[in-house]
């Protein structure tokens, strides 16, 4: 393929993108090229490429990306890069060359960052756990973007559900979202922003039980709400879940928890968030706390020798009681636990043995019985 | 064992063996070719891909295949004059990562004195900042992946002197979790792949103390799924990569019997392509270098003695970090 028919479809796919200013998805569509139609399509704002050129025209534009670096670029050149490492970043945005010079264009003002957004986003709609992509973010928003108000971390929330929807445990967009939270806090609107963005993120993992990331930054939501609160950054009375101490926080989102274990089991996700919260509970809110001890022996009996401690000791009762009568169970479980960290243990064990005997597979059980194994080693 | 709705199954069908004369050709191969165009797609990790390789030929006895004068040479052009960072390849620009894999191939060659020495001391040690964090390169992308490689990185060239240690570590214990595992960031989830970084980086500056060895060997062993694969986070797949992720920072917990090495060995072996030669992600899938090291790498750590034994924080050979009289902390040790 000659250079000019390369040039023609990279213009052609910069000018959609520029263009359009509700833009849909990007992505390679699988083509021959054997049909007289142009290789670059929009429908209804997605745009696509046909695969039997990409490798040709992204030869092109890489070499010409990187022949254009080697030298201080005129106006005309700049024009060209802008398109050429836009193409590149399209196709392979894992090559941290080309973000650069998409840096160094925008320093000088010849790429605005609202177009480097757009950018990023085209390329999140193909690769959702592109880190490159949610980096270049960042950096647009550290260093070149006015960052004022609070509109634009409300946008950039809605960007990682979007992200986090299309990419099952998508860590880094979880991790922006982290970025995103500790902006918010530091907000002079943090109260109303918190309360917006516990209810939506609760909202989201109440149908996604299997997603651990997302329930590693609930528990993070909740460590920092717990950790503003104590340093008189915000009120927990006036965020959900609503309640007036640290303790009474983690013994909601426990019950919060619980709820969704009995309601759906053999979610490993869940139980490791569980364990989580347990501990995060006897680091912060039990007075005397002791630190999980080492019990290497017990381990190394349960792990090697594949013997599963506790699970015979589920009574029928107790079982019977947690599945025909789970509000009361809840109740005993959580309620009188603060400052009572043995206590809290006991209940922790009878709950995991009730999830054993309640299991219906052979699945659900063995995640049921590595939360028992976990709870035999939390010290009393 | 219970069906897993995560995990993979391995059949007759896969390897039980280790195909090392497969894995030689695959590798020597690749390296050989250089026009086609998943050459291009690739140039932007051509210095890790060159260190992958090279040390899996190595680990498999055949270094001597590889063509050194060329390697070395490569190496040079790839340094950046004004920072003294390493690129992952030519025009291309300086970076943590392949200024650590460039390291870590001349060092296998032998060859350290043929760059810029101090260029490399000055690029690594000008990334740190005032928290005692890592960025990436001169755009300031922050990961405990880079406090590895630039203490790894160091390490090797003897001039652990030119950063602050104190602050590096005390980073690094900012972004460990509830779980016993580390992050990227503070906060950031738990990763097998980050575990490794800051338990290397932690014990080539003797401070493993500072780790919950027995939280965080039980959340690394509870990674192994029935067929005896490992993920990197609950929920996730097994992938062969994490035979050596989490494995070595067993090595180094001095708990690596918590997992089940037959089942482990089962899983790696049936992860090579027996046409092509190369290891993949998981049993059927498409072989590359990245997972061909790791596999033969977790091998290594299981003690298989047809394969050179591995270092578990550099993931080099034994031999070449005995010679620089390199000396890491494995719990239990001291």
């Amino acid at each position: 393929m000659d250079s000019d028919t390369c040039e023609r479809i990279i213009s052609k796919l910069h000018n959609l993108v520029s263009l359009n200013t509700n833009l849909g998805d990007f992505d390679i569509v699988y083509a021959s090229g054997e049909d007289n139609v142009s290789p670059v399509a929009c429908v209804e704002g997605n745009i696509s490429i046909a695969s039997w050129c990409v490798k040709h025209v992204y030869a092109h534009a890489y070499h010409s990306s990187l022949r254009c670096k080697q030298k201080l670029w005129s106006y005309d050149e700049c024009e060209s890069l802008t398109r050429w490492t836009q193409f590149c970043l399209l196709i392979r945005p894992e090559v941290t060359t080309f973000w650069n010079l998409r840096r160094a264009l925008i320093k000088k003002g010849l790429v605005s960052g609202d177009q480097e957004l757009l950018l990023t986003k085209l390329i999140l709609s193909r690769k959702p756990k592109c880190i490159e992509a949610f980096y270049e973010r960042q950096w647009l928003y550290t260093k070149v973007l006015a960052t004022s108000g609070h509109e634009w971390i409300r946008q950039e929330i809605d960007l990682c559900t979007w992200a986090t929807s299309r990419h099952q445990n998508n860590y880094h967009a979880w991790n922006h979202r982290l970025w995103l939270l500790n902006k918010l806090l530091l907000h002079e609107d943090r109260n109303d922003l918190l309360k917006s963005e516990f209810e939506s993120v609760m909202e989201w993992a109440e149908v996604h039980v299997s997603e651990h990331s997302c329930m590693h930054y609930v528990n993070q939501l909740v460590e920092r709400m717990a950790l503003s609160s104590k340093e008189g950054l915000c009120s927990l009375e006036r965020v959900p879940p609503y309640v007036s101490s640290v303790a009474q926080l983690y013994e909601a989102m426990l019950s919060w928890n619980q709820n969704l274990i009995v309601q759906y089991p053999g979610h490993e996700t869940l139980f490791y968030a569980r364990k989580s919260l347990v501990l995060k509970f006897q680091r912060d809110c039990v007075d005397t706390a002791t630190p999980v001890t080492a019990r290497e022996h017990l381990v190394e009996e349960c792990l090697v020798s594949g013997n599963e401690i506790g699970t015979q000791s589920a009574t029928k009762d107790e079982t019977n009681s947690w599945c025909c009568d789970q509000p009361a169970f809840k109740r005993t479980c959580v309620e009188n636990v603060s400052g009572d960290w043995a206590s809290l243990v006991m209940k922790e064990r009878k709950f995991a043995e009730a999830c054993v005997t309640a299991a219906t597979s052979d699945f659900e059980k063995s995640v049921a019985q590595a939360y028992v194994r976990t709870v035999g080693r939390f010290s009393v | 064992m219970a069906d897993h709705p995560k995990d993979v199954t391995i059949t007759d069908e896969h390897p039980k063996t280790l195909l090392r004369d497969k894995h030689v050709e695959y590798i020597v191969s690749y390296s050989k070719k250089k026009d086609d165009f998943e050459y291009t797609m690739t140039e932007h990790i051509r210095m890790s891909g060159m260190y992958w390789g090279i040390t899996a030929v190595d680990l498999l006895g055949c270094l001597g295949r590889m063509d050194h004068t060329e390697i070395v040479s490569f190496i040079q052009q790839c340094q950046d004059k004004t920072s003294g960072g390493i690129a992952p390849s030519i025009q291309h620009d300086p970076h943590m990562l392949s200024t650590l894999s460039a390291v870590q191939i001349l060092v296998l060659l032998d060859s350290v004195s043929s760059i810029d020495v101090e260029g490399v001391v000055r690029y690594v040690s000008g990334l740190q900042n005032s928290d005692g964090s890592f960025n990436g390169d001169k755009w300031g992308e922050v990961d405990t992946r880079f406090s590895f490689c630039a203490v790894a990185c160091l390490r090797l060239l003897n001039r652990l002197d030119a950063i602050n240690k104190e602050k590096s570590v005390e980073f690094v214990m900012k972004c460990s979790n509830i779980d016993g595992g580390f992050g990227t960031r503070p906060g950031s989830e738990t990763h097998a792949g980050q575990i490794y970084c800051c338990l290397g980086m932690l014990s080539i500056l003797g401070e493993l103390n500072r780790v919950d060895f027995d939280t965080l060997g039980w959340w690394l062993c509870e990674r192994q799924l029935p067929s005896g694969g490992l993920n990197g986070r609950p929920e996730k797949l097994p992938d062969v990569c994490y035979s050596w992720w989490v494995l070595s920072s067993l090595t180094l917990l001095n708990r690596l019997h918590w997992i089940n090495p037959d089942k482990m060995r089962t899983f790696i072996l049936a992860t090579q392509d027996p046409e092509t030669g190369g290891f993949t992600d998981r049993p059927g899938d498409v072989p590359d270098l990245y997972h061909t090291l790791f596999g033969l790498a977790g091998l290594s750590l299981l003690g298989d003695t047809s394969l050179k034994r591995i270092n578990p924080v550099f993931c080099m050979p034994q031999y070449v970090i005995d010679k620089l009289n390199i000396s890491i902390q494995i719990v239990g040790d001291d």
